[in-house]
Formats: C-alpha cells, sequence, structure tokens
C-alpha cells in the first residue's frame, strides 16, 4: 500500500530553523566586524602615515630656518633660556614650535616641536652649551669649540660645531608618537 | 482516524518570518552601508596620499633646484610678499678661484583656463629656451584663499596663487596647493610647504 505524502519522512528538506537562522546571521555579523576593524585599521595607519609626513616636513622646514640663521646666533635664539635672546630677553623663537595638523596635547602647553642642544641647566637656572654632557643621540660628549678638549666650560659663545635634534611629539589615533631628526651644524662659508 | 503529523513540516509561525525578515534586512543593509562606508574612506584616503606623494615630489623638486642658488641672485627679490614664479642661477663650482653660475632658470605658475601648472624653464626667453612641466594638477589659488583681498586662509598672504614664494630673510617658504576633481565628482586637495635656504 503506497504511502501517504503526508507521512513521508521530511527531516532533510525542511529548510532553516529559527536558531540556524540566527546562527548565521551571527557568523556574518563577526566576518563584518573583522571586515570593518581591518578597514578601520588599514585607515588608522593612512592617518599615522599622513602624521608622520607632516612632522617629517616640519623637522625639514625648521632644520632649513636653523641653517638660515646666523650661525653663531643659532644656539642662543633656539634654545629654552629666553634671557639670552640677541634681540633682548623673550624676543627669539625659543626651543618650541607648534606644528599645524598634529594634535599637540601630548606634553601640554599646545607644542607640538621642540629643539634640543648639548645644554644643561645650572643651579642657578640659567642654560650652557657643554661638551661634557652625556648625550649618546647627539654624538656627545665631543669637542665643540675646535680647541680638541672636552671640557665643561659653557661654549655658548665660541661653539664651531653645533649638534641639534629636532623632535616632534603628537597624539596619533594609535596612541603618542615621535619623530626625531638629529644632524650637526656648522659655520656655512658663503663663496 | 490518526491526526496527520504536521509539526516537522509545519514551516515558520508569522511572527518568526516577520522577525527573520527584519533581521535579515537589517543585517545585509549594515553590511552594505560598512561596505560602502569603508570603501569611500579608502578611496578618499588613497586619492589624498596619491596627491599629498606627487604634490611632495614636486616640492622637492622645487627645494632642490633652488637650494644651490644664492639668495642674492634671486629676482624678484621683494621680502615678504609672495610671488608665482622665480628665477635663479647655482654655482656650478669653482673656476680660477671664481664660481661659475649656471645659466638662469626659472620655475613659475601657470594659470590656463582654471587650471595651473608648474612649468620649470632653462634660459627663459632665449633662443635656446628649454621648458619642462613639474605638474598640471595645481590649484588656481592655494588652499582656503578666494580672491578678495583678504587673507582667507591666515597665513599672513592675500590672494596668493597655487605656487607661492616668500622670502623671509635668507629663506624661502614655497608654498603649494594640488587639486584634482575625482571621478565621482569629489575634490581632492592637497596642500605642502616647504622651507629652503639658499646655500651659495
Amino acid at each position: 500500500m503506497a504511502r501517504s505524502p503526508r507521512s513521508l519522512p521530511t527531516r532533510g528538506r525542511q529548510g532553516f530553523t529559527f536558531l540556524e537562522l540566527i546562527v548565521g546571521m551571527a557568523v556574518l555579523l563577526v566576518a563584518l566586524l573583522i571586515f570593518s576593524s581591518s578597514v578601520s585599521g588599514v585607515a588608522k595607519q593612512r592617518t599615522v602615515n599622513r602624521e608622520t609626513n607632516l612632522a617629517v616636513a616640519a623637522a625639514r622646514n625648521l632644520l632649513e630656518t636653523l641653517r638660515s640663521e646666523e650661525f653663531a646666533e643659532v644656539y642662543a635664539r633656539y634654545n629654552a633660556d629666553p634671557d639670552d635672546d640677541p634681540g633682548g630677553a623673550g624676543t627669539a623663537p625659543g626651543n618650541r614650535f607648534v606644528v599645524d595638523g598634529l594634535d599637540d596635547t601630548v606634553d601640554g602647553g599646545g607644542f607640538d616641536g621642540e629643539i634640543l642642544f648639548p645644554a644643561v641647566e645650572d643651579a642657578g637656572g640659567t642654560w650652557q652649551l657643554r661638551e661634557d654632557v652625556a648625550l649618546p643621540e647627539l654624538g656627545m660628549p665631543r669637542d665643540l669649540s675646535g680647541d680638541s678638549i672636552v671640557d665643561d666650560d659653557d661654549h655658548a659663545g665660541s661653539y664651531f660645531i653645533l649638534p641639534v635634534q629636532i623632535r616632534v611629539r603628537w597624539r596619533s589615533p594609535i596612541g603618542t608618537r615621535q619623530y626625531e631628526m638629529t644632524t650637526q651644524l656648522c659655520q656655512y662659508n658663503k663663496s | 482516524m490518526r491526526a496527520p503529523h504536521r509539526t516537522a513540516r509545519s514551516g515558520w509561525t508569522l511572527i518568526e518570518v516577520v522577525l527573520a525578515s527584519t533581521f535579515t534586512v537589517g543585517v545585509f543593509a549594515k553590511a552594505a552601508f560598512v561596505m560602502e562606508s569603508a570603501l569611500g574612506l579608502a578611496s578618499d584616503e588613497t586619492a589624498s596620499m596619491h596627491y599629498e606623494d606627487q604634490a611632495r615630489r614636486v616640492m622637492d623638486r622645487i627645494g632642490l633646484a633652488i637650494m644651490g642658488s644664492d639668495r642674492d641672485t634671486l629676482f624678484p627679490q621683494i621680502e615678504e610678499l609672495h610671488t608665482n614664479s622665480i628665477r635663479y642661477s647655482f654655482s656650478l663650482g669653482l673656476e680660477d678661484g671664481e664660481v661659475v653660475w649656471s645659466s638662469p632658470e626659472e620655475i613659475r605658475f601657470l594659470n590656463a583656463a582654471g587650471t595651473g601648472a608648474i612649468e620649470w624653464r632653462e634660459n627663459p626667453g632665449a633662443a635656446e629656451e628649454r621648458r619642462v612641466v613639474w605638474s598640471n594638477l595645481v590649484s588656481p589659488l592655494l588652499e582656503g584663499e578666494e580672491v578678495n583681498g583678504l587673507d582667507d586662509n591666515g597665513n599672513g598672504l592675500i590672494d596668493e596663487d597655487g605656487l607661492s614664494f616668500v622670502l623671509e630673510g635668507n629663506r624661502i617658504v614655497i608654498r603649494l596647493t594640488l587639486r584634482r576633481p575625482e571621478v565621482d565628482g569629489r575634490l581632492v586637495v592637497e596642500s605642502v610647504e616647504h622651507v629652503v635656504y639658499c646655500r651659495n
């Protein structure tokens, strides 16, 4: 006797259950989250690259500006001490600078960049350009005045070579970033 | 008579169908939104980076060209005001104790029918003049600037062109804005600034 269609086993053709659908959607959602997080990561990386380009350009521009200054006045004009500015206290640019386009909230004060020399602050609060400071990143200690002696005098008025580091720090989407450019300035004799 | 066994193939209830449909539509709508946003963002960022790279390459060429010149031989010599062209010669070395200078060269901004270009010329105006276009994507005006006699972008200059040179003491500040409409109509604008010190 033929079986009624109603009594045929239907298990293999009943489609998705609601639970299966939920699980499927959950898997799809997870895949979507992974995709969006990787896209977001790429976007963050691009932002970091763009910010790094800004920092590099700012450091290069500042270095060109330092080169364009009177060599004997570079230290006085760009150090942390406003009292020794050649044109009078507080008239020089100083050792901090702003980079447009970067978040300057890292160190406070609204500055992204800093210019560093081999200088130390003495007990009286005066900054001294010294040959004997231990700053390997600036190639120190070394002779700055050309007398072949590394001493503990202040060479702010007698330097022959001037190590300088330009440092830019900013807050990026992946945390605090820093770019440093180090070089040595010397008297440039124009023809 | 036995009642038909309907449970195994009774399908979804109406509420299940409504819920599933809503959920499916929501998920796929969100997926489409995320994909579109991500692709749009990636496209914007890629275009922006491409033009920023190009702007920096052009700026490096300009900087390297001017770097070997003598500040006192630049033309024009107007301090603190902007100009859209600069003429210079650079040192080729020494001969008998005298500096040998190159033929005069010029970098200038050209603006024709709203399309800006940077042109480099050797021996400008002479019979043996050579010229090369370094970029033809230059914006007619620097980013944020409008022709209204005001300093719209806050850089201290008024109505400056897409390429501008400013002489400040011994340094030259060069500003450049590239601009190009993309196929979808978006306008990609990238600006760079470069400082050059004349070495000779």
